[in-house]
């Protein structure tokens, strides 16, 4: 089930609130605790299999997996062999099920390439969320490993942790350490519920009104074909892509963060403003957060991060961006992706770093956003190749030169939402002069939000308008 | 005792602060809760509808849960249309939403570009070389084998070409002018005649009455215009003739409306009759065994797609037999655009077989054998001419 689906708002989410705040047991906090966490397991079981019926066994089974390794981990405490040993099988678990699901095809297509071979293989469908949810297992299961937490021996709360529907298909990857607490007790009240409206509807708005709609201007402008693209069209095009993945991701973020409000959890935030990052560093301390945070943690630490020396610092980086590239999907571009990356943040670190303190600020910005920009060309190709011609085609040496009467249809008709996205995401609107009084603050924006929700069911509705049209001829 | 006072004093505004800001979150907790529990039920409530008029077809209905409906997740889907389907609002929840799109600049909604003065435009179909040839030398070989027929060919240019000043402003497809051009060198060799639609259409002062505006299809004015030019062609003198229009309908909105959503503007159909020479006629429509007296089916103006009313929609194979006192027979191949035509040709043929080549699945070789034909005339629009190879496989069958 996805948040911006009719299903999700309008069905499944008012029976989940009620069943959830109408308390049982009024006078037994810890059994209404307990209610709650069944109330929501169930309920995002019913979430994850109304999208993934078959698969949700495989998350069962990780589920019983991780908890049973976090037990075993637990008895053998005292014992570092044994607990080694049970960790290694874990971690080889998990990323066992991950790799052959997400990067079977993608191995053995390689394979074949490689050594001139046709061997088949079944195309599988990739579970939803199972790069999140293994994430997430393998953080609890390694930090009871080092003792970082303790173990839960309860199935109820552990189940909870993977299984909750807020953050379950894309996030924010939540360690099992932040929420430990949050599990057994967390506050649940008018203002934190009304806090989380406000940031499921910004999420909505973001993801339905802009990322929906930029979406569109992008697709249509790759729709035939890039090589031919002249630059302008290019540019435009890339533009639209990088609204639409940060107001998408981060939309589907919010609605998350917003959600687990409403329910009492703190959920850490995932991105801080990216696009006014001043360099390939700080970009990467506010895209995608958690999962920076999570690799940091999980792998770069672990490997000796930058206490090794220089030589192991860029090994170090090498992985981790290898890494993070093939998580986002099984395909070379996203490998090439995540190299570019680490090939800039090494240079950031060892070769500019001096130049880079004496570039000024809006400069800084500037080049940062290009270079971003140019990222999420190798990003968003189906291939390398293609990403290699759209940015022929951007530099204006391409079959398409540098501007066509499109160019120009493209400029005036997207020319406003594409001002509206990139000052939003620039932060712009942050500045924007508010009503000094606190309360009425609040209430401006509390009405603006209501009138974006209405908006958002508006476009998600439109959104279905599919004319039957045998007639056309 | 002061400084008491004032502390007091701060700490009730502080509390009063947090009541405040407590009531705010109170109220939109009951805003967002009741909306999206009014929505659903609204959509409970509602009775399902059958039908969507405005879409033209028939809307989800509550699904049927089974097991095996479940595990293939065709149950989740059906039910995510349903909700959609039959949400409260539904027609104007869409029109708001394409008037909405408008207002920030969106000039292109569902495929179809929004102009000027309530004008759509349907995108221009892509000019592919190799398509156009293989169609054109079908055509060529066609009139290599039959020589003796007098040949015409007709293809209209669409709106985005007619009417390229009212498109969206930067919108410039290749134009349709040079894309006729290199089509007719293409086809008059051969000895087809070329009824020149462009240049009767350029020299028209006002082109808004050649095209509909919610339609992709031609009016019957401009059909008029392309009628008188084809007469030359073939030598038929129009000088006694006497056409006269009537307007049968103010409420169409025709496909380029239904695509898009947009549903400010409607308009006119007018049908052609022609009083002089008048003739009577028998249509008769061979797969469903059909014979009629008219080239009208006034039905038609009470549903969604109006144009119908001509000749009553496309068919395969029309076989029109008339009075006029003329040997001539005309084999027409066709789309759409030729259907407010042929009323205009009746006077002038003793029969017509009209064949449009995307239904028909019968062998040319049998109804050239049949019939005696005089004359051969190809009517397309560009659009549909560009994207639609079936006239090869009728004229090889």
């Amino acid at each position: 089930m996805l948040f911006s689906s009719a299903t999700f708002l309008f069905v499944f989410l008012p029976i989940v609130f009620l069943l959830y705040f109408v308390p049982v047991f009024r006078d037994d906090k810890k059994k209404e605790i307990t209610k709650k966490n069944l109330v929501l397991c169930a309920s995002s079981l019913v979430f994850y299999a109304w999208g993934e019926p078959v698969y949700i066994v495989l998350m069962l089974i990780s589920i019983f997996f991780n908890y049973t390794i976090g037990c075993d981990l637990d008895k053998n405490f005292a014992d570092p062999k044994t607990k080694k040993r049970i960790l290694v099988f874990a971690v080889i678990f998990n990323l066992g099920v991950l790799g052959f699901f997400k990067y079977y095809g993608f191995v053995i297509e390689n394979i074949n390439h490689l050594f001139g071979l046709s061997l088949t293989h079944a195309n599988l469908a990739l579970p939803v969320g199972i790069s999140f949810y293994t994430f997430q297992a393998l953080s609890y299961v390694i930090d009871v490993y080092r003792g970082d937490v303790k173990v839960q021996k309860n199935l109820l709360p552990f189940a909870l942790y993977i299984t909750m529907f807020p953050q379950l298909i894309a996030g924010p990857i939540v360690q099992y350490s932040d929420i430990e607490a949050q599990l057994k007790q967390r506050t649940i009240s008018i203002r934190k519920f009304a806090g989380g409206v406000l940031f499921f509807i910004r999420g909505l708005g973001k993801k339905v009104l802009f990322a929906n709609f930029i979406g569109a201007i992008y697709t249509d402008i790759t729709s035939g074909g890039v090589s031919s693209l002249p630059a302008v069209t290019s540019w435009i095009g890339i533009f639209c892509y990088t609204m639409q993945i940060y107001f998408d991701f981060s939309g589907y973020s919010d609605m998350a963060i917003g959600l687990g409000k409403m329910f009492g959890f703190d959920f850490i935030q995932n991105f801080d403003y990216p696009y006014t990052a001043s360099s390939i560093t700080d970009f990467w301390r506010r895209w995608h957060i958690s999962l920076s945070s999570w690799f940091r943690d999980y792998v770069y630490i672990p490997l000796g991060g930058n206490r090794k020396g220089t030589a192991r610092t860029i090994f170090n980086i090498c992985v981790v961006w290898s890494l993070t590239g093939l998580w986002h999907g099984a395909a070379w571009n996203f490998v090439a992706w995540g190299a570019f990356y680490g090939i800039l943040l090494i240079l950031e670190k060892f070769v500019f770093k001096s130049l880079l303190e004496k570039i000024p600020m809006p400069v800084r910005h500037v080049l940062t956003m290009l270079i971003v920009m140019i990222g999420w060309v190798f990003f968003s190709s189906n291939s390398l190749g293609e990403a290699g011609s759209y940015l022929l085609s951007m530099t204006g040496f391409g079959k398409g030169g540098f501007a066509d009467a499109q160019s120009r249809y493209y400029l005036s008709t997207s020319l406003f939402p594409m001002l509206v996205t990139g000052l939003s995401a620039f932060g712009v609107f942050k500045h924007f002069p508010k009503p000094k009084d606190k309360t009425q603050r609040l209430t401006v924006q509390v009405v603006g939000y209501l009138v974006i929700f209405i908006f958002c069911i508006i476009y998600l509705v439109s959104e279905t308008y599919n004319p039957f049209l045998y007639f056309r001829f | 005792m002061k400084e008491n006072n004032f502390k007091k004093s701060k700490i009730t505004k502080r509390v009063e602060h947090r009541k405040k800001v407590t009531a705010i979150g109170l109220s939109l907790s009951c805003a967002f809760i009741s909306i999206i529990v009014l929505v659903a039920f609204l959509i409970l409530l509602i009775p399902d509808k059958q039908m969507s008029e405005k879409e033209n077809r028939v809307l989800a209905q509550k699904p049927v849960l089974t097991l095996s409906s479940i595990t293939s997740g065709k149950f989740m889907k059906d039910f995510e249309s349903y909700l959609t389907d039959q949400f409260p609002l539904r027609d104007r929840i869409i029109s708001f939403k394409t008037f909405v799109d408008r207002s920030v600049g969106k000039k292109e909604e569902n495929g179809v570009y929004i102009g000027k003065n309530g004008f759509l435009f349907e995108e221009q179909t892509e000019y592919d070389k190799d398509n156009v040839e293989k169609i054109t030398s079908a055509v060529v070989n066609f009139a290599k084998e039959n020589k003796k027929l007098k040949k015409a060919f007709l293809l209209s240019p669409n709106s985005s070409y007619v009417l390229g000043d009212l498109m969206p402003k930067g919108y410039e497809p290749e134009s349709q002018k040079q894309q006729l051009e290199r089509i007719k060198e293409l086809v008059e060799p051969s000895g087809i005649s070329w009824v020149d639609c462009v240049k009767v259409f350029d020299a028209q002062e006002d082109k808004t009455g050649l095209f509909y505006r919610t339609d992709h299809h031609w009016t019957t004015k401009a059909a008029y215009l392309a009628f008188k030019e084809l007469a030359g062609t073939f030598g038929i003198s129009l000088k006694n003739a006497k056409f006269k229009l009537y307007s049968v309908s103010d409420s169409f909105q025709g496909t380029l409306a239904s695509s898009s959503g947009v549903g400010s503007s409607t308009d006119e159909i007018q049908i052609c009759i022609a009083q002089k020479p008048a003739v009577s006629y028998v249509v008769s429509y061979e797969s469903s065994n059909k014979k009629t007296a008219t080239l009208f089916d006034k039905d038609k103006l009470n549903q969604k797609n109006q144009y119908e009313v001509f000749l009553g929609g496309n068919y395969d194979k029309v076989i029109i037999s008339t009075s006029a006192d003329t040997d001539d027979t005309l084999l027409l191949f066709k789309d759409s655009y030729a259907n407010c035509m042929i009323p205009m040709l009746t006077p002038f043929f003793a029969k017509i077989v009209v064949i449009d080549p995307r239904y028909f699945s019968d062998s040319l070789d049998g109804i050239m054998k049949e019939y005696n034909f005089t004359h051969v005339l190809f009517l397309y629009n560009l659009n549909t001419f560009l994207a639609d190879t079936s006239l090869v496989d009728a004229l090889e069958s």
